[in-house]
């Protein structure tokens, strides 16, 4: 049976190679030009997915995606919207209704046909499991931490929840009007979870604008917990050079300990020759960054040691890939590179495929966005466009005549 | 809200301290190596800036310059090691990252003023640009900034 696409655009020269691609590729398209019309022919004609054009005049986006949303023969359709915004004010609006893609114009339709064929494998497999609908965005720790979160939601003065996710484990933080509320991980106290989770750079993270009645427990400001998360990533990360991965097993080779103190003698009996040293940071009763700084010191002072074939049947996969191109035990850095890709595959498969799929795709639109809008892709990960670069200059430009 | 990042690199603390006191509306110092102020230009538009000053291991470099817009190195006109510094970020900056830099010369206002056709800056390289300043003045340390938000419009129209 053929998919229906419906298309609400009133530049019927934008969408013209479109519509036909689109009955090339095998699908019945359906195109309407009236905001009035739209949701009639919604009714009458039951597409699989449906695009809207952002600017049509009269329409009102907001109550037709609400109207379609609200409709329980259409919530699970995929809505797409179309267009050019040219404004900050205007892309952020439109990541609060609930659509799943954004197509820049003009089109490429090869392109696009491909989004939509994603889109609607996706819903397909959604159907399965209806999502919740709240307003929020998902991505990858490695793009945004938590402390780029908590900045976004403290400026915005933002309420919701996020969600961050690493390896098997799942912590919440809560915020209301931008300050932070609580945060929940294993069963952690609130403050010692929060910093916890400010040190994740790998994993995913879901934001969800909603209410909550989260109590406060934690009692410093978010641009205090941002400080502390900025000051805790930097030494987590200079901690963890000249270290084996945190996921390789701990052991040490003797018994008997010289010269520690007593919490150094604490987490050298913790290790027991099964735990990895990310488990001994965890399981200490230590704030994490002192637990890391004191493995540190016994695996320099070959107190403990790593223990090298420590891995799950995947790693060890990778490991013996390498080994078996030279025949040689291989170095150090190449091993921890092994581990590095092993690990982030290893993570990633931890979010479902549905998710996966979400999350590179919104990952390579972004890039694909950038390109369309005329400025080079950079090694960063936060680029302003060129409109943002114009408000900037303005501003400053603006205050330099004022003082003039 | 969209976050844009610029770095004021400076080997004195209190130049960086000065330079973002001069501009931001928020300032943090984090750590003696790291100090943030906050630039806000509407709701929905905010640049941060990081007063750094990296060491030979370029940690803190490599922890923010993933995100970065453009540099801001600032050294003392008429002291020569500081502007050999200078030129060392400089060359770093743009070869390693591919980055837009300003550079610029502090002046101190008790000397005599700079001449105007240097206010809008010299262009040394297609990535970077020659700027005098005074760090404690507000226009001043805003032209420096606009100098650089130029570079980076230019690249983008390159």
């Amino acid at each position: 049976m053929r998919k229906t696409i419906l298309i609400a655009d009133n530049f019927e020269y934008e969408i013209t190679d479109l519509r036909k691609s689109l009955i090339a590729s095998g699908y019945e398209v359906r195109v309407v030009a009236k905001p009035e019309e739209i949701f009639p022919l919604i009714q009458r004609s039951k597409p699989h997915l449906i695009i809207i054009e952002t600017r049509i005049p009269d329409l009102n986006l907001e109550l037709l995606i609400e109207q379609i949303k609200g409709h329980s023969n259409f919530a699970t359709v995929p809505i797409a919207l179309a267009g050019n915004p040219r404004t900050v004010e205007e892309k952020i609006n439109f990541f609060n209704y609930e659509i799943d893609e954004f197509f820049y114009k003009p089109f490429e339709a090869e392109e696009l046909i491909v989004r939509l064929e994603t889109l609607l494998k996706e819903a397909e497999l959604a159907l399965e499991k209806v999502p919740a609908s709240a307003s929020g965005f998902n991505g990858s720790l490695a793009e945004m931490t938590l402390v780029d979160l908590l900045q976004t939601l403290e400026v915005g003065k933002k309420t919701g929840t996020i969600s961050l996710r690493k390896n098997e484990k799942e912590g919440l933080t809560y915020i209301t009007n931008g300050e932070v509320r609580t945060a929940t991980l294993d069963n952690l106290e609130p403050q010692k979870a929060l910093f916890r989770m400010l040190t994740w750079t790998s994993g995913s993270f879901s934001v969800r604008m909603q209410q909550h009645n989260a109590p406060k427990n934690i009692s410093m400001t978010t641009q205090e917990l941002i400080s502390e998360g900025i000051t805790r990533q930097y030494r987590w990360k200079k901690l963890t050079q000249e270290m084996p991965p945190l996921q390789t097993i701990a052991q040490k080779p003797g018994r008997y300990f010289e010269n520690l103190n007593k919490d150094e003698f604490l987490i050298a009996e913790m290790v027991d020759g099964q735990l990895r040293f990310s488990d001994i940071i965890e399981k200490s009763p230590f704030d994490d960054i002192k637990a890391l700084r004191i493995l540190k010191k016994l695996y320099e002072n070959s107190v403990i040691k790593a223990v090298t074939n420590s891995f799950t049947k995947t790693e060890e996969n990778a490991v013996a890939e390498i080994n078996g191109k030279n025949g040689n035990p291989p170095q150090d850095d190449r091993l921890k590179s092994a581990f590095a890709k092993v690990l982030k595959h290893s993570e990633h498969q931890q979010i479902s495929n549905f998710e996966r799929r979400r999350i590179e795709r919104r990952r390579e639109d972004r890039s694909e966005v950038d390109r369309r809008m005329g400025y080079r892709s950079r090694q960063g990960n936060i680029c302003l466009n060129k409109s943002e670069l114009m408000m900037l200059r303005n501003k400053l430009t603006a205050e330099i005549q004022q003082e003039n | 809200m969209r976050i844009g990042e610029i770095a004021v690199v400076s080997s004195d603390q209190g130049d960086r301290g000065h330079f973002l006191e001069s501009l931001c509306d928020q300032i943090e110092t984090v750590n003696e190596d790291i100090s943030f102020g906050r630039y806000m230009i509407n709701d929905q538009l905010l640049i941060h800036f990081y007063g750094i000053y990296p060491q030979e291991d370029r940690l803190s470099l490599d922890l923010i310059s993933q995100k970065i817009l453009g540099y801001i190195i600032l050294f003392r006109w008429g002291d020569v090691n500081s502007f050999r510094q200078a030129q060392k970020f400089a060359d770093l900056f743009t070869s390693r990252y591919g980055a837009s830099v300003v550079i610029a010369g502090h002046v101190d206002k008790n000397k005599p003023g700079m001449p105007k056709e240097f206010e809008s800056g010299i262009p040394i390289d297609k990535r970077g640009v020659f700027i005098f300043c005074n760090i404690s003045e507000s226009r001043s340390v805003r032209k420096v900034v606009l100098a650089l938000v130029d570079q980076i419009l230019d690249q983008h129209n390159n």
